[in-house]
């Protein structure tokens, strides 16, 4: 088989994009890019960007992914990154007509990018901001170590979830993004130094030292803060907790970065449904030769194969943006629509509206996975996906299907998209028991959190709050906090009164 | 595409192999790497390199999905699987349970940690190989060495700080400085002429235990000197009261319930040496591993007369593993460190109680850079 | 015959002639033929109720010449032991069995574990026509495993020889 080039990309660039704008797709200007598999996966491991900071677990996804590939065990068709031009990645080795399938959805995709409300605030130039981050963990590498700067890394990682996922606005209370970051709270008394003096004069150990006792004075004040449950704990520790300015700088890139990478996280099954659909409206009626359908059809249905057992965003997604559109056409929607409990007649029910392009440009600009679910999925949908809910039996340890009831399905599949399928957290008292150590409220809804997976993480905590840490949570229908104080991890039961 | 991926590919590696090492003792004495080789790979169950997260346990937890079957069926989760398929890249922070090592990267690992001295091949004849490897970067060398990617990435650096770098339009022009060079050192390997004659006593008072220490032991000694001599040939004595020469699987699957006369093994092993093995072309390995309940004096003696005259004089090492058993373990080894140690430097002794034994003795039987 | 009220008599008369004073360091020793039996014991001491021995040999002095017949003696001997003798606080398991050497060896199982240290009884069978009885114990300290006395009441150990005189047939 002849390769692609960069030249045969270029020649059907201006055709796939003109078809994509016709159907009415808007989106950023796309860059293609032919890659081989070893880049492709450097760049997945980099979370599509050419330059991160340093830092060990990229390494570690470039391990995986590219013996996934030499195993064959996984394979990346595409990359697209949400900037402003769009970065798309095509694999060399695809045969052609991959890349069409491949390019016609990431038009999709950067539609969606553009259009999507959860995307409003992502910062379209975070190619320039990684490599802006990078530059300033080297400079921390090259002041404080390597060690140090890592192992603090590896702190922030584990509460890096423990953000506001579902408002997209990113709080600047604190400017946490801005060149050099300096810590706004940060009082301690420096002397004017030059940058590559600083850590002669003004020694790090000795900065902490002060910030410590500046912390503890502020606590005798507050008996108890914040106000109100904060979402944002990430926010909170670079507000509260001691840190040297290197680490709070480091503590906001990582926020920064996990603030970027949430709408994707949260749109998953739309992203992925807008984009095959569109690639399948693509190519059957405008793009595929007569000789490409065959090859077209195996790669789509790979995309949008079911596997047993678990959920492929690409075909829910898929199918949800056309039972929308079909019901928009026939005017399936509504109170009378609703109200009607003739199965027979709902069938049927066919008023001719032609609303559904319309309608689903609408619901890519207004939605996340979980209104999207919460809107648009019915009871008729579930039966003919033949969709079931499972759940954890803890008698015998197991998964089980638990109903194929439209309300267990519904609940079930909302609870794993809410919080990216997250416990929700928030910092309840960072002057607990008036001693300065930190409470965190786990929101109990109906799933435990993981026992030995909270103390790992509490001690992590302990090393960014240096003082006892806590978290509330509910375990067998109890409330309990799990306790770190810097040697034992503990639990202890709430008395309710 | 220039990116420093390498960097942070080579930090992982090292923070796995430290990890390896913090926990070597563990590995050696539990045995979980074995069936866990491959040819050239071997993977290592590594819990600890994964990121801490607070996150749900399974208790309350559910989902939806799609197919057959009826409220109580078992389903298969993702959780199951995550190790294979999927959508590859856009699952930050997978859990990595499992690392994978080359053979020879564990080979180095165990080789610092029990601080073992590279082997000396044996003097008379010796037939040295020698092989250019190319071991590094530098900044200076041949331009048939140009290094292009490293030249080019160094030159991305300087750009991206400098701030001569337009991401919007890349161009990447290496100036002298940038310039890097693969370095290489030309090293000498050891002839790869070597062989490991393993000798196992398997008489009736030899129960798994003991056997599945034997397995351990060989397979830590395997490891060690398949990385110091490529292409090691490796042969299996078993005995009781009578010896024969067996496959590698039957070595350790073997059932016998005989009595115990050592010498038979020696005399074996002897002949197999004298045959196959001139001792001024080979580099002769030979362990033994028994509960040292050997039947008789008589026969005691007997090996002693075999290992002087016909052994030890053509061997790297005879090294001789007490593996005690269920009643305890016998007075083999005081025999030999009496009669045959005294000043044969080639002869190892190693007393192991149980499994927990096995670093150290592994430590006793390679640290003499033999 | 009970061979063993007969050797326990030997036994006692032998403790009583002894002239030795310091008796507690000496061990006694009696050989002792009786029908087609050789009877070899090294013993410590032997009072009313008890005996503290160091090792039992009894030898049917028939040799088995014939070597597939010696061969199914050896088997039937080492079953016959962890069957049936049944007067010791510890039973016995075939542990080696030499077909070469016409050599049968046999342990107490499990053997009896204290502080780290290891006890058991041992029987050894030569020819189909030998038997060999001591105790050993492991030492932890030491690492290695020696002989030791065993303290049988004189009823088990009458029973021992009657039971071994059988099985020797």
């Amino acid at each position: 088989m002849k390769s692609i080039t960069q030249e045969d990309i270029a020649v059907l660039q201006p055709k796939i994009e003109k078809i994509a704008a016709d159907y009415g797709l808007d989106f950023f200007p796309v860059i293609f890019e032919l890659v081989d598999y070893d880049t492709v996966s450097q760049l997945a491991a980099y979370g599509g960007f050419p330059v991160r900071y340093p830092h060990w677990r990229f390494g570690m996804e470039y391990d995986q992914l590219s013996k996934g590939y030499r195993y064959g065990l996984q394979k990346i068709y595409e990359m697209v990154i949400n900037t402003n031009p769009c970065y798309a990645y095509l694999m060399k080795s695809n045969p052609l007509v991959d890349q069409k399938l491949v390019m016609a959805h990431v038009y999709a995709h950067c539609d969606f990018f553009k259009n999507n409300y959860y995307f409003s605030h992502t910062n379209r130039k975070m190619i320039d901001e990684m490599a802006n981050h990078a530059i300033r963990v080297r400079r921390y590498i090259d002041q404080v170590g390597l060690e140090a700067v890592e192992e603090f890394i590896d702190t922030c990682l584990t509460l890096e979830n423990l953000i506001d996922y579902h408002s997209p606005y990113i709080k600047r209370q604190a400017d946490v993004t801005g060149n050099g970051a300096v810590k706004p709270s940060s009082k301690v008394a420096k002397l004017r130094s030059k940058r590559y003096m600083e850590k002669y004069i003004n020694p790090p150990e000795l900065i902490e030292a002060q910030l410590e006792e500046q912390r503890a004075q502020q606590h005798e004040v507050q008996l108890s803060f914040p106000n109100e449950p904060e979402r944002d704990v990430l926010l909170f520790l670079m507000e509260h907790a001691p840190m040297a300015n290197w680490q709070y700088d480091v503590l906001g890139i990582i926020r920064e970065e996990a603030y970027y990478f949430a709408p994707q996280g949260m749109t998953k099954i739309m992203n992925e449904g807008w984009a095959t659909y569109w690639h399948s409206k693509m190519m059957t009626e405008k793009i595929l030769e007569p000789s490409e359908v065959i090859d077209y059809a195996e790669h789509h249905s790979g995309t949008i194969a079911n596997h047993p057992g678990r959920l492929n965003p690409y075909r829910m997604g898929v199918l949800l943006f056309q039972n929308i559109e079909e019901r928009w056409n026939k005017g399936q929607f509504g109170k009378k629509y609703d109200e009607c409990d003739d199965y027979t007649v709902k069938k049927n029910w066919n008023k001719n509206l032609g609303l559904g392009r319309e309608k689903i440009f609408e619901v890519r600009q207004h939605y996340n996975d979980v209104t999207f679910i919460d809107t648009f999925l019915t009871e008729e949908f579930c039966r003919e996906q033949n969709l079931f809910s499972f759940a954890y039996n803890k008698g015998n340890k197991r998964y089980e299907i638990e109903s194929r009831e439209f309300h267990y399905i519904k609940q079930r599949l909302l609870q794993s998209l809410t919080n990216l399928g997250q416990p929700i957290i928030r910092v309840l008292n960072g002057n607990y028991a008036n001693r300065g150590e930190l409470l965190l409220l786990h929101e109990f809804e109906s799933v435990e959190l993981d026992k030995n997976y909270a103390s790992e993480t509490l001690r992590n905590l302990y090393k960014l709050w240096k003082r006892p840490v806590h978290i509330q949570t509910k375990l067998d229908d109890k409330d309990i906090t799990w306790d770190y104080d810097g040697k034992d991890f503990k639990q202890t039961r709430i008395s309710n009164n | 595409m220039l990116m420093h991926i390498d960097n942070d590919y080579n930090r992982f590696r090292q923070i796995i192999k430290g990890k390896i090492k913090d926990n070597l003792r563990k590995y050696i004495s539990n045995g979980e790497m074995i069936g866990r080789r491959g040819k050239d790979l071997i993977s290592i169950p590594l819990p600890q390199i994964e990121i801490p997260r607070f996150r749900f346990g399974n208790n309350g937890q559910g989902g939806a999905s799609e197919g057959e079957g009826e409220p109580g069926d078992p389903v298969s989760t993702s959780d199951d699987d995550e190790e294979g398929g999927g959508q590859a890249g856009n699952k930050p922070g997978q859990h990595l349970k499992e690392v994978e090592l080359t053979l020879d990267e564990l080979a180095e690992i165990i080789g610092e940690e029990l601080e073992l001295p590279r082997i000396e091949p044996k003097g008379r004849k010796q037939i040295i190989s020698t092989k250019d490897k190319y071991t590094g970067i530098s900044r200076v060398g041949p331009e048939s060495l140009r290094h292009f990617k490293k030249t080019f990435r160094e030159a991305l650096k300087r750009q991206i700080i400098s701030g001569q770098f337009n991401m919007e339009r890349p161009r990447i022009i290496p100036i002298r400085d940038d310039f890097r060079y693969r370095s290489w050192k030309t090293t000498s390997l050891p002839q790869s002429n070597a062989v490991i004659i393993y000798m196992m006593d398997v008489s009736g008072s030899m129960w798994d235990e003991q056997k599945h220490i034997v397995r351990l032991e060989t397979f830590w000694i395997d490891t060690w000197l398949q990385y110091q001599y490529k292409g090691l040939t490796t042969r299996y004595i078993i005995h009781d009261a009578q010896a024969g020469e067996v496959d590698r699987e039957t070595f350790f699957t073997v059932r016998e319930n005989g009595g115990t006369v050592i010498s038979s093994a020696y005399e074996l092993c002897a002949r197999v040496i004298e045959e196959d093995y001139p001792a001024d072309e080979w580099n002769i390995y030979t362990f033994h591993f028994s509960d040292g309940d050997n039947w008789s004096r008589e026969d005691n003696k007997a090996c002693a007369e075999i290992l002087r005259e016909r052994i030890l004089p053509s061997v790297n090492l005879f090294g001789y593993g007490q593996v005690e058993s269920t009643y305890g373990s016998g007075e083999f080894i005081d025999f030999l460190e009496e009669n045959i140690k005294g000043d044969n430097e080639n002869v190892v002794l190693s007393y192991i109680p149980d499994k927990d034994s096995i670093y150290d003795s592994i430590k006793d039987f390679l640290g003499k850079g033999k | 015959m009970n061979y063993g009220k007969k050797i326990l008599t030997l036994m006692r008369n032998a403790r009583s002639n002894s002239q030795q004073p310091d008796a507690k360091q000496k061990y006694f020793y009696i050989q002792h033929k009786e029908d087609n039996y050789q009877f070899q014991i090294k013993f410590k001491d032997i009072e009313k109720y008890g005996v503290v021995l160091d090792y039992l040999s009894i030898t049917n002095m028939t040799p088995i010449m014939d070597v597939n017949q010696l061969n199914e003696a050896l088997e039937k001997q080492a079953d016959d032991i962890q069957k049936n003798v049944d007067c010791l606080p510890e039973s016995f398991r075939l542990i080696e069995m030499d077909r070469q050497n016409k050599r049968v060896q046999l342990r107490s199982y499990p053997p009896r574990t204290d502080d780290g240290s290891k006890y058991y009884f041992e029987i050894v069978l030569d020819e189909g026509t030998k038997s060999h009885f001591q105790r050993y114990q492991f030492s932890r300290e030491k690492k290695r495993y020696g002989k030791i006395t065993s303290q049988l009441t004189t009823d088990a150990f009458e029973d021992l020889i009657n039971q071994l005189v059988r099985i020797l047939g």
